[in-house]
Protein backbone atom coordinates (compact mmCIF):
# COMPACT_ATOMS: atom_id res chain seq x y z
CA UNK A 1 0.00 0.00 0.00
CA UNK A 2 1.67 3.37 -1.21
CA UNK A 3 2.38 5.51 2.16
CA UNK A 4 0.28 8.39 1.87
CA UNK A 5 1.10 10.92 4.02
CA UNK A 6 -1.81 13.33 6.03
CA UNK A 7 -2.93 17.28 4.89
CA UNK A 8 -0.54 19.97 6.25
CA UNK A 9 -2.83 21.07 8.75
CA UNK A 10 -2.56 17.31 10.08
CA UNK A 11 1.04 16.66 9.61
CA UNK A 12 1.64 19.66 11.27
CA UNK A 13 0.17 19.01 14.26
CA UNK A 14 1.28 15.57 14.57
CA UNK A 15 5.22 15.99 13.97
CA UNK A 16 4.45 19.49 16.94
CA UNK A 17 2.93 16.76 19.05
CA UNK A 18 5.60 14.54 18.07
CA UNK A 19 8.18 17.13 19.12
CA UNK A 20 6.90 17.58 22.50
CA UNK A 21 6.56 13.73 23.18
CA UNK A 22 9.96 13.06 22.53
CA UNK A 23 11.27 16.30 24.28
CA UNK A 24 9.35 14.87 27.26
CA UNK A 25 11.06 11.17 26.80
CA UNK A 26 14.76 13.04 26.60
CA UNK A 27 14.06 15.21 29.76
CA UNK A 28 12.99 12.32 31.82
CA UNK A 29 15.95 10.25 30.18
CA UNK A 30 18.24 13.12 31.23
CA UNK A 31 16.41 13.20 34.98
CA UNK A 32 17.01 9.73 35.36
CA UNK A 33 20.69 10.03 34.52
CA UNK A 34 21.17 13.13 36.63
CA UNK A 35 19.30 11.27 40.00
CA UNK A 36 21.85 8.38 39.24
CA UNK A 37 25.00 10.29 38.40
CA UNK A 38 26.39 8.47 41.33
CA UNK A 39 26.43 5.51 39.08
CA UNK A 40 26.45 6.26 35.41
CA UNK A 41 28.13 9.71 35.24
CA UNK A 42 26.60 13.05 34.27
CA UNK A 43 24.14 12.89 31.23
CA UNK A 44 25.44 14.32 28.14
CA UNK A 45 23.94 15.78 25.09
CA UNK A 46 25.60 12.95 22.50
CA UNK A 47 24.03 9.64 23.52
CA UNK A 48 24.88 5.92 22.67
CA UNK A 49 23.33 5.17 19.05
CA UNK A 50 21.04 2.49 21.17
CA UNK A 51 19.27 4.58 23.26
CA UNK A 52 18.79 7.51 20.75
CA UNK A 53 16.70 4.73 18.69
CA UNK A 54 15.18 3.46 21.81
CA UNK A 55 14.15 7.33 22.92
CA UNK A 56 12.53 7.80 18.66
CA UNK A 57 10.67 4.11 19.50
CA UNK A 58 9.41 4.99 22.37
CA UNK A 59 8.35 8.77 21.01
CA UNK A 60 6.54 6.79 17.79
CA UNK A 61 4.98 4.29 20.06
CA UNK A 62 3.66 7.19 22.28
CA UNK A 63 2.37 9.27 19.28
CA UNK A 64 0.57 5.89 17.85
CA UNK A 65 -1.12 6.00 21.44
CA UNK A 66 -2.06 9.22 21.41
CA UNK A 67 -3.53 9.20 18.10
CA UNK A 68 -5.48 6.22 18.94
CA UNK A 69 -6.69 7.57 22.32
CA UNK A 70 -7.99 10.37 20.89
CA UNK A 71 -10.00 8.23 17.68
CA UNK A 72 -8.28 10.47 15.65
CA UNK A 73 -6.73 6.70 13.41
CA UNK A 74 -9.78 6.66 12.45
CA UNK A 75 -10.31 9.75 10.94
CA UNK A 76 -6.80 9.67 9.31
CA UNK A 77 -7.80 6.14 8.26
CA UNK A 78 -11.34 7.82 6.64
CA UNK A 79 -8.83 9.94 4.65
CA UNK A 80 -6.45 7.68 3.52
CA UNK A 81 -3.69 7.73 5.54
CA UNK A 82 -2.47 4.62 7.31
CA UNK A 83 -0.50 4.24 10.51
CA UNK A 84 2.51 3.36 9.60
CA UNK A 85 2.61 7.12 7.59
CA UNK A 86 1.81 8.44 11.23
CA UNK A 87 4.70 6.92 12.61
CA UNK A 88 6.86 7.62 10.50
CA UNK A 89 5.68 11.35 10.68
CA UNK A 90 6.26 10.57 14.19
CA UNK A 91 10.11 9.95 14.24
CA UNK A 92 11.06 13.02 12.72
CA UNK A 93 11.12 15.12 15.45
CA UNK A 94 12.78 12.49 17.23
CA UNK A 95 15.31 12.16 14.19
CA UNK A 96 15.95 16.25 13.99
CA UNK A 97 16.08 16.58 17.62
CA UNK A 98 19.10 13.82 18.38
CA UNK A 99 20.88 15.66 15.46
CA UNK A 100 20.61 19.00 16.53
CA UNK A 101 21.33 17.42 19.83
CA UNK A 102 24.69 15.70 18.27
CA UNK A 103 25.77 19.01 16.78
CA UNK A 104 25.53 21.21 19.71
CA UNK A 105 27.51 18.47 22.02
CA UNK A 106 31.33 19.52 22.68
CA UNK B 1 -25.47 -4.08 -7.97
CA UNK B 2 -23.78 -4.61 -4.91
CA UNK B 3 -20.86 -2.05 -3.48
CA UNK B 4 -19.94 -4.24 -0.67
CA UNK B 5 -20.80 -7.83 -0.13
CA UNK B 6 -19.78 -8.92 3.81
CA UNK B 7 -20.83 -12.79 3.51
CA UNK B 8 -21.15 -14.66 6.32
CA UNK B 9 -18.76 -13.39 8.67
CA UNK B 10 -17.74 -14.23 12.17
CA UNK B 11 -15.84 -12.59 15.32
CA UNK B 12 -15.08 -13.02 18.41
CA UNK B 13 -13.42 -11.35 21.60
CA UNK B 14 -12.11 -12.74 24.03
CA UNK B 15 -13.23 -16.50 22.83
CA UNK B 16 -16.84 -14.66 23.22
CA UNK B 17 -18.08 -14.62 19.97
CA UNK B 18 -20.01 -11.15 18.39
CA UNK B 19 -20.80 -12.42 15.28
CA UNK B 20 -21.72 -15.92 14.26
CA UNK B 21 -22.32 -15.70 10.79
CA UNK B 22 -23.44 -12.06 9.45
CA UNK B 23 -24.09 -11.09 6.36
CA UNK B 24 -24.32 -7.50 4.99
CA UNK B 25 -25.01 -6.18 1.53
CA UNK B 26 -24.62 -2.82 -0.03
CA UNK B 27 -26.38 -1.80 -2.57
CA UNK B 28 -25.19 0.99 -5.04
CA UNK B 29 -27.67 4.10 -4.72
CA UNK B 30 -30.01 2.75 -1.65
CA UNK B 31 -29.93 3.37 2.21
CA UNK B 32 -29.61 0.05 3.93
CA UNK B 33 -30.21 0.03 7.81
CA UNK B 34 -28.55 -2.18 10.18
CA UNK B 35 -31.08 -2.59 12.67
CA UNK B 36 -30.76 -4.51 16.25
CA UNK B 37 -30.82 -4.62 19.71
CA UNK B 38 -28.36 -3.32 22.00
CA UNK B 39 -24.99 -6.08 21.79
CA UNK B 40 -26.19 -7.88 18.66
CA UNK B 41 -22.91 -7.24 17.13
CA UNK B 42 -24.24 -4.20 14.51
CA UNK B 43 -21.16 -2.43 15.65
CA UNK B 44 -19.02 -5.04 15.03
CA UNK B 45 -20.33 -5.72 11.71
CA UNK B 46 -20.17 -2.69 10.28
CA UNK B 47 -16.35 -2.39 11.64
CA UNK B 48 -15.78 -5.55 9.77
CA UNK B 49 -17.14 -4.10 6.93
CA UNK B 50 -14.92 -1.05 7.35
CA UNK B 51 -11.97 -2.71 7.28
CA UNK B 52 -11.80 -1.49 11.44
CA UNK B 53 -11.71 -5.17 12.79
CA UNK B 54 -10.97 -7.71 11.39
CA UNK B 55 -13.27 -11.09 10.61
CA UNK B 56 -12.05 -14.27 12.26
CA UNK B 57 -13.95 -16.37 8.83
CA UNK B 58 -16.16 -14.95 5.72
CA UNK B 59 -15.62 -13.20 3.00
CA UNK B 60 -16.23 -9.16 2.08
CA UNK B 61 -15.97 -7.88 -1.20
CA UNK B 62 -15.61 -4.34 -2.59
CA UNK B 63 -17.50 -4.02 -6.04
CA UNK B 64 -16.92 -8.15 -6.38
CA UNK B 65 -13.21 -8.11 -5.58
CA UNK B 66 -11.97 -10.14 -2.45
CA UNK B 67 -9.38 -8.03 -0.44
CA UNK B 68 -6.79 -9.85 1.61
CA UNK B 69 -6.58 -8.10 4.05
CA UNK B 70 -9.24 -4.80 3.99
CA UNK B 71 -7.69 -1.90 6.01
CA UNK B 72 -10.20 1.37 6.67
CA UNK B 73 -7.20 3.48 5.17
CA UNK B 74 -6.77 1.00 1.81
CA UNK B 75 -10.76 1.14 1.68
CA UNK B 76 -10.97 4.68 2.17
CA UNK B 77 -9.25 5.54 -1.31
CA UNK B 78 -11.47 3.46 -2.79
CA UNK B 79 -14.32 5.28 -1.47
CA UNK B 80 -15.45 4.06 1.39
CA UNK B 81 -16.25 6.03 4.39
CA UNK B 82 -16.69 5.27 8.03
CA UNK B 83 -18.82 6.93 10.83
CA UNK B 84 -17.80 5.24 14.07
CA UNK B 85 -20.04 5.71 17.43
CA UNK B 86 -17.74 7.71 18.93
CA UNK B 87 -16.18 11.37 17.45
CA UNK B 88 -12.98 11.18 15.58
CA UNK B 89 -12.53 14.82 14.83
CA UNK B 90 -9.35 16.81 15.58
CA UNK B 91 -10.11 18.56 18.52
CA UNK B 92 -7.85 21.56 17.70
CA UNK B 93 -9.41 21.77 14.17
CA UNK B 94 -12.67 23.26 12.90
CA UNK B 95 -15.74 21.77 11.12
CA UNK B 96 -14.52 23.78 7.91
CA UNK B 97 -10.52 22.70 7.96
CA UNK B 98 -12.00 18.94 8.28
CA UNK B 99 -14.09 19.43 5.46
CA UNK B 100 -11.71 21.09 3.20
CA UNK B 101 -9.13 18.01 4.08
CA UNK B 102 -11.91 15.48 3.14
CA UNK B 103 -13.14 17.30 -0.26
CA UNK B 104 -8.89 17.82 -1.22
CA UNK B 105 -9.87 16.09 -4.76
CA UNK B 106 -13.24 18.11 -4.90
CA UNK B 107 -12.59 21.39 -3.57
CA UNK B 108 -13.34 23.62 -1.59
CA UNK B 109 -16.79 23.94 -3.29
CA UNK B 110 -18.00 20.80 -1.75
CA UNK B 111 -16.70 21.87 1.36
CA UNK B 112 -18.66 24.62 1.70
CA UNK B 113 -21.64 22.80 0.29
CA UNK B 114 -20.82 20.18 3.32
CA UNK B 115 -21.17 22.76 5.76
CA UNK B 116 -23.93 24.71 4.11
CA UNK B 117 -26.44 21.44 4.01
CA UNK B 118 -25.60 19.89 7.82
CA UNK B 119 -26.34 23.51 8.96
CA UNK B 120 -23.35 24.14 10.52
CA UNK B 121 -22.75 27.70 8.89
CA UNK B 122 -22.57 29.28 12.12
CA UNK B 123 -20.02 26.90 13.83
CA UNK B 124 -17.77 26.34 10.85
CA UNK B 125 -15.05 28.14 12.14
CA UNK B 126 -15.32 27.08 15.95
CA UNK B 127 -12.83 24.39 17.06
CA UNK B 128 -14.51 20.53 17.33
CA UNK B 129 -13.23 20.36 21.10
CA UNK B 130 -15.85 23.08 21.50
CA UNK B 131 -18.62 21.97 19.99
CA UNK B 132 -21.54 20.13 21.28
CA UNK B 133 -22.36 16.25 20.71
CA UNK B 134 -25.07 17.30 18.32
CA UNK B 135 -22.78 19.87 16.42
CA UNK B 136 -19.94 17.03 16.56
CA UNK B 137 -22.01 14.76 14.68
CA UNK B 138 -23.13 16.72 12.23
CA UNK B 139 -19.41 17.99 11.25
CA UNK B 140 -18.79 14.07 11.25
CA UNK B 141 -21.43 14.05 8.50
CA UNK B 142 -20.24 17.14 6.88
CA UNK B 143 -16.77 15.70 6.18
CA UNK B 144 -18.13 12.33 4.76
CA UNK B 145 -20.32 14.61 3.02
CA UNK B 146 -17.61 16.45 1.59
CA UNK B 147 -15.68 13.41 1.06
CA UNK B 148 -18.20 12.22 -1.82
CA UNK B 149 -17.97 8.67 -1.10
CA UNK B 150 -19.20 5.31 -2.61
CA UNK B 151 -20.03 3.54 -0.03
CA UNK B 152 -20.87 5.38 3.82
CA UNK B 153 -20.58 3.29 6.77
CA UNK B 154 -22.45 5.17 9.31
CA UNK B 155 -22.81 4.15 13.11
CA UNK B 156 -26.20 5.49 15.09
CA UNK B 157 -25.06 8.89 13.12
CA UNK B 158 -28.40 10.47 14.56
CA UNK B 159 -26.85 9.87 18.16
CA UNK B 160 -27.32 13.15 20.31
CA UNK B 161 -28.41 15.03 17.13
CA UNK B 162 -32.08 16.78 17.63
CA UNK B 163 -34.99 16.23 15.60
CA UNK B 164 -34.64 19.23 13.49
CA UNK B 165 -31.17 18.15 12.68
CA UNK B 166 -31.93 14.81 12.73
CA UNK B 167 -33.95 15.25 9.33
CA UNK B 168 -31.35 17.71 7.89
CA UNK B 169 -28.93 15.06 7.94
CA UNK B 170 -31.42 12.28 6.83
CA UNK B 171 -31.82 15.07 4.23
CA UNK B 172 -28.09 14.62 3.67
CA UNK B 173 -27.94 10.51 3.71
CA UNK B 174 -30.72 10.74 1.31
CA UNK B 175 -28.97 12.70 -1.17
CA UNK B 176 -25.72 10.76 -0.90
CA UNK B 177 -27.82 7.77 -1.61
CA UNK B 178 -29.52 9.73 -4.40
CA UNK B 179 -25.90 10.36 -6.11
CA UNK B 180 -25.05 6.60 -6.18
CA UNK B 181 -23.64 6.03 -2.70
CA UNK B 182 -24.67 2.68 -1.11
CA UNK B 183 -25.51 4.28 2.68
CA UNK B 184 -25.98 1.82 5.20
CA UNK B 185 -27.41 3.04 8.68
CA UNK B 186 -27.20 1.65 12.19
CA UNK B 187 -29.16 3.65 14.44
CA UNK B 188 -32.39 3.06 17.11
CA UNK B 189 -34.72 5.25 15.98
CA UNK B 190 -37.05 2.91 14.04
CA UNK B 191 -39.70 5.26 12.48
CA UNK B 192 -37.14 6.86 10.61
CA UNK B 193 -34.86 4.45 9.62
CA UNK B 194 -37.71 2.69 8.32
CA UNK B 195 -39.08 5.70 6.93
CA UNK B 196 -35.80 6.50 4.90
CA UNK B 197 -34.60 3.11 4.43
CA UNK B 198 -34.72 1.27 1.11
CA UNK B 199 -33.54 -2.19 2.87
CA UNK B 200 -33.84 -3.45 6.32
CA UNK B 201 -30.90 -6.02 7.79
CA UNK B 202 -31.81 -7.06 11.21
CA UNK B 203 -29.32 -8.38 13.46
CA UNK B 204 -30.00 -10.84 15.97
CA UNK B 205 -27.22 -12.08 18.83
CA UNK B 206 -24.69 -12.39 16.11
CA UNK B 207 -26.37 -13.38 12.75
CA UNK B 208 -28.40 -11.36 10.07
CA UNK B 209 -31.72 -11.57 8.41
CA UNK B 210 -32.01 -9.25 5.47
CA UNK B 211 -35.78 -8.35 5.78
CA UNK B 212 -35.95 -6.21 2.49
CA UNK B 213 -38.28 -3.36 2.06
CA UNK B 214 -39.09 -1.51 4.68
CA UNK B 215 -42.51 -2.06 3.96
CA UNK B 216 -41.41 -6.32 4.30
CA UNK B 217 -39.77 -5.66 7.53
CA UNK B 218 -43.09 -4.46 9.50
CA UNK B 219 -44.45 -7.13 8.87
CA UNK B 220 -42.36 -9.65 9.80
CA UNK B 221 -43.87 -10.87 13.02
CA UNK B 222 -40.74 -11.64 14.80
CA UNK B 223 -38.67 -8.21 13.80
CA UNK B 224 -42.39 -6.95 15.35
CA UNK B 225 -42.03 -8.97 18.41
CA UNK B 226 -38.53 -9.34 19.36
CA UNK B 227 -37.27 -5.41 18.20
CA UNK B 228 -39.82 -3.66 17.54
CA UNK B 229 -41.66 -4.71 20.52
CA UNK B 230 -45.11 -3.85 18.78
CA UNK B 231 -48.22 -6.62 18.60
CA UNK B 232 -48.05 -9.01 16.02
CA UNK B 233 -49.60 -8.03 12.63
CA UNK B 234 -52.33 -11.73 12.96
Amino acid sequence: MPLTLPDLVIAKRLLVRAAVIWAGVRGCYALAVLLLAGVFGAPELRLPITTDVAIAALTVGLVLMEVKRCHEAILLANLGVPLTSVALLAAVPALVGTAILSALAP
Amino acid sequence: MNALDVDCVGKSFRGRPVLTSASLRAEVGTITALMGRNGSGKSTLLRVAAGVARADYGTIRYDGEVLARPSLARLARRGIFYLPQHAFLMRGLTPRQHCRMASSDAGEVAAEHAIIATGLTAVADRTAGSLSGGELRRAEVAMALARRPRILLADEPLREVAPYDAELLWSVFVRLAADGCAVIITGHDATALLAFADRVTWVVAGTSHDLGTPRDASENDAFRRDYLGVPLCH
